[in-house]
This record gives C-alpha cells, structure tokens and sequence, in this order.
C-alpha cells in the first residue's frame, strides 16, 4: 500500500443549504490534505462551517461540490449504502454532543459498532473492555449515559470511535462540555492514538486553547479553510 | 442483544404493547378454538367415521338426512370396493328417554363387523338389539351412564334400550350421538316397510384405489360419492360457519396487525433520534429494521406467553356445553397470525426508518 493510499484529500468541497434567496453557503471551495499519522485542527468561530466540513469528510453529508478520498476511495462517489459502510468500517466519529444512545449502557455504547458490522462477538467486548479501561472508565461500564458525567460521557464516545479501529478518527469540538484542562489532556491522549496507530486525525474547535498536541492548525471563517498567518 | 436492552429499558411501553397483544392472541386462540367446538358439533361423528369415502344416493343432495341406498345399490358398492373396506350406516334423530327426562340424539346405525363400527372406550360393545352405545357428549351433559335403561320412542313405538358402552365419536348437528345395529335403526327408521326399506343411509369406503370413487357413481345409478371432508363441508351450514368464523379471524388478524403496527410506528417516530445516531455511526437501514424486527418478534411471543395461558384458563372456567374446543391448531393459528400480522404491521415503519437522516443526530437538520 503506498503512502497516499492512507491519505486523506479533500479538493474544493462546498457545501450549500437550501436554494434560492435562503441558500447558506456553509463551506466554500475548501481544500486539504492529511496524511496518515497526522493530527490536524481546523480552528475557527460557531457557525463557521467546521461541522459541516468534518460531515463532509466522514462521509455523513454529501458535498455540493468538490471531492474528498480517504485512504484511496473517492467517497464522494459513493451512493447512500456506501457511504454508510465507510462510516461503520473506516471512520471513528466524535460527535460534539457526544451521542451516546441513552438506553445502552456505556459498555453496550461501544458494542453498537460492531452489531451494526455484524460482528458481535466475544473478541469485540474484550475490545470494548480494553478501551474503557483505557479511558479510565471501566468502572462505569454497565452505566446509562444520564448517569454519567460529561467528562465519562466524551470518554466513551472516544471509545465508541476507536472500536472500529478506524483509518479516519474526526472529533467535533471537544471541549464544548468540559472544563479547557480535561479538554487538553483528551485531545493529547487522541493525538497519541492517532500517532501510534497511524491514523488520520482531525478535530474541529471554536477552542484555541485545545491546539497544543496537534501537528498543524488550519483556519476555518465563514466557510473558508485558510492556513494561520501565524503559528500558535 | 441491543434491541432487546431497549425493550429492558423501555418496560412500560413494551409492557403495554405485550399485553395489547395478549390479548388479541387470546381472542384469535378463541375464535380459532370456537370455530373447531362449532365444526366438531355439526361434524364430529361423521369425521369419526372410519372411511375415506362416503356414498350417498345422488338424489339427496350429498345428505345424511335424505340419502336412501338399496340394498342393491350397497351389494354392488361392496362388490366395487370389497366387504373389508366398506360399512354401512343409517341416520335419524331420535329422543332419549330416562323418567322423565328427554334428549335428542343423532342416532346412527352401524353395519356389524364392518369398518362403520364406532370404537367403544368403556363398557362393551354391542351384540344385539335391545342395546345401545353412547358418545361421551351425552353422559357429560346428563346423568346417563353405562348400565342405564333407557327408553327411545319412534312412531309410537317405545324401543327399550340398555347402555352397554360410551364412544367418543362427537356430535352430529349439535346433537350428541348414539350407536344401535343397522337392523334396529332400519326397524325404526321405516317401520312396517321390513322388505322394501332401503338398507342404509350411506356407506362409507375405505379408499384404496384412486379412482374408486368415479367408478363407482359410474358402475352404480343414483350413487354419489364424496371425500369424506366434502361429505362434511356438505351438511347443512357447515360451510356458511367455517366462512363466519374465518372472516372474524380475518378482521382478529387485521386489528393485531394494525395494533401492532401502529404501535412500533409510533415508536419509530419517537426515537428518530437514536435511529439517527445508528446511522450516523454507519448502520444500515435493513440493520435498524432488522433490530425492529427483533423487537416486534419479542412482543408477539410475550403476547403469545400472556395470550395462551389465558385462553386455557377461560376454558377450563367455561362450561362444557359451550362448543369450544382448544387444540394445538388453536394455538398455532394464534401465534402463527399474530406473528405474521406483527412482521407486516412493522413494514409500516419500514419507510420511516429509511427516512431518518442521520445529520439530524448532530442537530443539524
Ligand atoms: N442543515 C442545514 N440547513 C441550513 N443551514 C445549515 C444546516 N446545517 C448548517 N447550516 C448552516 O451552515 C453554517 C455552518 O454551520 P456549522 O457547520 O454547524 O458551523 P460550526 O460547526 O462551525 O458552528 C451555519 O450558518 C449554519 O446555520
Ligand atoms: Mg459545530
């Protein structure tokens, strides 16, 4: 496997809502690369398209215009079928409210990965173990997620998106439900998943104090990606 | 397993759902199981008859009541099909008498040493004229047991019978029945008319070849010969009963359906959102429906654990001459329906579940 098959490329992706005199223009022509073992932070103000982009990215919205591949596949040709079999096998998700399905315990929260693979089996609850302890959350493992705390709950979501050991690790703004300390040793121990694993890793965040373990910092205004003018 | 942890979170919606099912599974199990105790009342003796095929004189219109065979005809029938697989049998309605209590019968007489003798299950069977046998119906619904005598008046004739022994053949028209040898029926079915009489009502055959049937209405004038299932579906009303009782399974089916399938479409509206984040982590719509699926399978066996005890305890409290008759088939009607009445009831929900967009569990739809 070469080099850019690990890759993620993302070429003039826009994205419009809506039509007409509503339209909303919520990425425009944004362009990157992430090469694999990367951890790359797109920084930029609420409503400035960071969600958006990141949907792009993991194949969960379809761009207007433009194109992302991922570790060889252009995503952006992939029907809806597709599209949701990338997600389940290469992307790990961690969604800024974190989403954790409220009847299943923190444990079974992990193990939704691979029911939805259909490969439920002891291997993957040793998995799912492993990752909790990991996250220092074993204890919690047989909770609800409303009896969690925040911090335990983005612990989990973590877990839940490294279960499928995905190529593509993307987190949305994880420090909206924490305190900046917690935030900053979260974002480091993702930063050394993605190192150690080899993975693409890219987080979005309105936080520039969350920007201290990551590779590069890209800026995200209005739509528009943007590298710094200067260097944190 | 995941869909099952929210059937454990979610009790008291499941709970309700089950028990909704519960109790049209009862009501299927009853219908299904008055729909037999109705059929075996009008029927049960002639399904008894040890016989395949049933002859009747063609002028009868395919009656027990009517039919009239000659004793040339039933010669030339037995000749056809052979003694061993044959049997004659007359019909007529007739009064038990013990003191002063009276009770109808249908009273059947039977071919001696033929395959129309009714199997005895206790006391003896019959060895002459002045005795009778009788179906269980009767000794459950009066006080008449072996030993009895009995009185049965026909054309002013008192005929004085003992009762030498009980069978379980069932009823005919919603009459418990009663055996007596062929001679004795013939003596009070056409009294005075020794020589003349016709010799039985109808003659059952044991089938052994396949077209024995056709060559014998061919062979024989004014014979017809039935399936002894088409000589049932022939008696007077059994047919319109069987269409009611299945047209009411069929609505009991519908209303499950429809229960059962708005139920789970409510649910699926309900949790567009965990649906949502299924989707978003990468699952499938057929995974969701098949989680559904599950769901919906759970509460049609539940339903089918509340449903079923229930219908044999209304049984057992019922009284017996209320013509309900709980079998396996009963059962299996019930479980099996509601079953297939939840399965399609959820395809309601199935345009639902694709519909969900898994943006919208980042609240950005
Ligand atoms: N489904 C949608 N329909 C219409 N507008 C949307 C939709 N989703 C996002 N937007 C708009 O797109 C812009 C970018 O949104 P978003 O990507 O959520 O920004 P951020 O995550 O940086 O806060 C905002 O103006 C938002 O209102
Ligand atoms: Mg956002």
């Amino acid at each position: 496997m070469g080099r850019d098959e690990e890759d993620l490329v993302a070429q003039s992706l826009t994205k419009v809502f809506g039509a007409g005199d509503t339209a909303v223009e919520a990425v425009r022509d944004a362009s990157l690369s992430v090469r694999a073992g990367e951890f790359v932070a797109i920084v930029g103000p609420s409503g400035s398209g960071k969600t958006t982009l990141l949907a792009m990215l993991g194949g969960l919205l379809t761009a207007t215009g433009g194109r992302v591949i991922v570790g060889g596949t252009d995503i952006s040709r992939l029907n809806e079928a597709q599209r949701a079999r990338f997600r389940r096998e290469r992307v790990g998700f961690v969604f800024q409210g974190f989403n954790l399905v409220p009847y299943l315990t923190a444990e079974q929260n992990l193990l939704v990965i691979p029911s939805i693979s259909g490969k439920l089996d002891g291997q993957m609850r040793a998995r799912a173990g492993q990752l909790l302890q990991e996250l220092g959350v074993k204890k919690r493992a047989r909770h609800l997620p409303g009896e969690l705390s925040g911090g335990e709950r983005q612990r989990v979501a973590i877990g839940r998106a490294l279960m499928n050991d995905p190529l593509l690790v993307l987190v949305d703004e994880p420090t909206s439900n924490l305190d900046s300390e917690r935030g900053t040793e979260v974002v480091r121990s993702l930063a050394e998943e993605v190192k150690l694993r080899n993975k693409i890793g890219i987080m979005v965040t309105h936080d520039r104090r969350m920007l201290t373990h990551v590779d590069r910092i890209l800026e995200i205004a209005d739509g528009r990606l943007h590298s710094p003018e200067s260097s944190p | 397993m995941l869909a099952l942890q929210e059937i454990r979170r979610k009790k008291l919606q499941f709970g309700l759902i089950s028990l909704i099912v519960g109790l049209v599974v009862y009501l299927l199990v009853m219908i299904s199981a008055l729909g037999t105790g109705l059929l075996s009342a009008m029927s049960g003796a002639v399904n008894s008859f040890d016989g395949d095929l049933v002859v009747f004189s063609a002028d009868s219109n395919d009656s027990f009541l009517r039919s009239e065979l000659t004793a040339e005809q039933r010669d030339a029938i037995v000749e056809l099909a052979g003694a061993d697989s044959t049997g004659g049998v007359g019909y007529m309605a007739a009064t038990v008498q013990e003191d002063s209590a009276s009770e109808d019968v249908a009273l059947f007489g039977f071919q001696p040493a033929s395959i129309a003798v009714p199997p005895v299950r206790s006391g003896r069977a019959l060895q002459g004229e002045g005795e009778i046998l009788i179906d269980r119906s009767l000794s459950r619904s009066t006080d008449l047991e072996v030993g009895d005598q009995i009185t049965m008046r026909n054309a002013l004739i008192d005929y004085e019978l003992t009762i030498v022994g009980e069978v379980d053949e069932g009823q005919f028209l919603g009459l418990p029945s009663a055996y007596v040898v062929l001679d004795l029926w013939r003596e009070m079915r056409y009294p005075g008319q020794a020589e003349d009489a016709p010799a039985v009502s109808v003659l059952l055959v044991r089938r052994d070849t396949s077209a024995l049937g056709a060559r014998i209405e061919a062979a024989i004038p004014n014979t017809s010969v039935l399936s002894k299932s088409d000589a049932i579906s022939a008696i007077g009303g059994v047919t319109e009963q069987e269409r009611v009782v299945m047209a009411i399974e069929f609505f009991g089916f519908v209303i499950g359906a429809l229960v059962i399938g708005s139920f789970f479409f409510v649910l699926t509206m309900q949790r567009g959102y965990e649906i949502a984040i299924f989707k978003a982590l990468g699952a499938s719509s057929w995974y969701i429906f098949g989680q559904l699926t599950r769901q919906v399978v759970a509460v049609a066996m539940v339903g089918l654990a509340l449903g079923v005890p229930l219908a044999l305890v209304t049984d057992a409290a019922l009284p017996a001459d209320i013509p309900l008759e709980i079998t396996g088939g009963a059962f299996l009607t019930g479980g099996v329906s509601i079953t297939i009445a939840a399965l399609l009831g959820s395809l309601l929900s199935a345009r639902q579940v694709v519909l969900v967009n898994p943006m919208s569990a980042l609240g950005q739809v």
